[in-house]
């Protein structure tokens, strides 16, 4: 006779695994097939021994300490509250946190933080200049050019506030940089003459903060501020990008036109 | 304290509310029953007590991931098997052997037959056959045999469907009757 049994048939008849439909199948080859009898017998005989194999009993220490090791573990392990939705936070926490890192980046590179005093970069002046001064209503580009002027003021003497007709020139710095820059109001401010007057004007040209005296680094001074503060100047520019940037308010003298 | 009467899922409740004491009763009532199964599959006593414990922590660990109301000694031994198939992989030992087996060597090297009756000897080639069987095979006749888990719930403990596993059945079968039949 021939047999068509397949032993995936068998072994599931075994664990009664199989449909209906099989199970019948298999009944009835059973019947008539010793062969395959023989086979599931084997198989059962198999199964009842894998469950009657020996085994190695556990050590003492595992029947009567593995309770209290692994309850120790897992005490250990127990997260604080708030880290065990680390994975879900963690990302979102990171994420708030450069936000807020590039807010102030940003805000920083809009604002120039100045308190009592101005650190001074001295530079040493160029007589080529890479100069970009924007056409504006209250600036002649021709005349700006022309006020590019050494630093040649004198720090020592007593204040002297010149006219507001006389023309006034800048020279710009900034820390770590060597340019040298020039800048024009149009004849509009009026600073001392015989001291470092020092102001932070942003990227518009705007007066921000200043700062005068005779020191390497000039106190700040409330009174010049208050007088320069919101007054204009031409938008300082480094390589054709406005920047904010920290001036000397230098008075030309008519000499050098 | 608890005892035997809260049932799985209740102690897995408090489990998940923070109570990790209630975690006690659950190894206590399984530890027996993972053990057996881990000593069948690495047939060494301090690896599958090693086994059993880091099952229990990892369970722990990923309790919440645990849905109420199914078996926890299924879920269990899912993480108990994998564990102990990566440990054979990392040691490479696909096949071992059991301790009956060096017993058995050493009975017949003094000569004293007499204490091994035949049933004990039958056991013992049970146990050296399965030992002799390769991983995957001893893994699933394991899980079947001696854990009398259904095919759907073997597929789920390894990954492999339910066809898969009727075959890999048959197949282990058929390869343990072989080895049997060869050390008779």
């Amino acid at each position: 006779m021939k047999c068509d049994l397949s032993i995936e048939l068998l072994s599931g008849y075994l664990d009664g695994e199989l449909d209906d439909e099989q199970r019948v199948f298999v009944e009835k080859h059973l019947k008539q097939c010793r062969r395959c009898r023989n086979a599931f017998k084997e198989f059962a005989l198999l199964d009842e021994q894998i469950r009657k194999q020996k085994f190695e009993e556990p050590s003492r220490e595992f029947i009567f300490g593995v309770n209290r090791r692994i309850i120790d573990k897992v005490k250990k392990k127990k997260p604080f509250f708030i880290f065990r939705y680390t994975p879900v936070f963690a990302p979102a926490a990171v994420a708030i946190l450069l936000f807020v890192v590039l807010i102030n980046i940003s805000k920083h590179e809009r604002m120039i933080g100045i308190d009592d005093r101005v650190v001074y970069a001295e530079i040493t002046p160029r007589q080529k200049l890479e100069l970009q001064i924007p056409e504006s209503k209250i600036v002649d580009v021709k005349e700006a050019e022309k006020k590019i002027v050494a630093k040649t003021e004198t720090r020592a003497g007593t204040s002297e506030i010149t006219p507001a007709s006389e023309e006034v020139a800048k020279i710009a710095t900034y820390e770590g940089a060597d340019e040298l820059y020039t800048l024009d109001d149009g004849g509009e401010l009026q600073v001392p003459k015989d001291q470092i007057t020092r102001a932070i004007i942003d990227s518009t040209g705007r007066v921000l903060k200043v700062a005068t005296g005779n020191s390497i680094i000039p106190e700040r001074d409330t009174v010049m501020e208050n007088r320069l503060q919101g007054q204009r100047l031409t938008a300082p520019t480094i390589a054709g990008k406005k920047t904010q940037m920290y001036v000397d308010l230098t008075p030309v003298q008519k000499a050098n036109h | 304290m608890y005892n035997s009467i809260e049932s799985d899922d209740t102690l897995i409740d408090m489990i998940k509310k923070g109570d990790c004491d209630a975690f006690n009763p659950l190894v206590e009532r399984y530890k027996m029953s993972l053990y057996r199964l881990m000593y069948r599959m690495v047939y060494n006593r301090d690896d599958a007590e090693d086994l059993v414990e880091e099952a229990f922590i990892k369970a722990y660990k990923s309790i919440s991931t645990f849905e109420i109301g199914k078996s926890f000694y299924a879920w269990i031994s899912r993480i108990a098997v994998n564990n102990a198939i990566n440990f054979l992989k990392k040691e490479k030992r696909s096949t071992v052997q059991p301790l009956e087996w060096h017993e058995h060597s050493l009975a017949d090297k003094k000569g004293d037959p007499v204490k091994m009756t035949k049933q004990k000897l039958l056991k013992e080639r049970i146990g050296a056959a399965m030992a002799k069987l390769p991983e995957e095979f001893r893994t699933i006749l394991l899980l079947r045999v001696e854990e009398n888990f259904s095919y759907a719930e073997i597929g789920r403990v390894l990954k492999i469907p339910k066809g898969t596993v009727m075959s890999r059945l048959a197949r282990a079968r058929q390869k343990l009757r072989k080895i049997f039949e060869e050390m008779e």
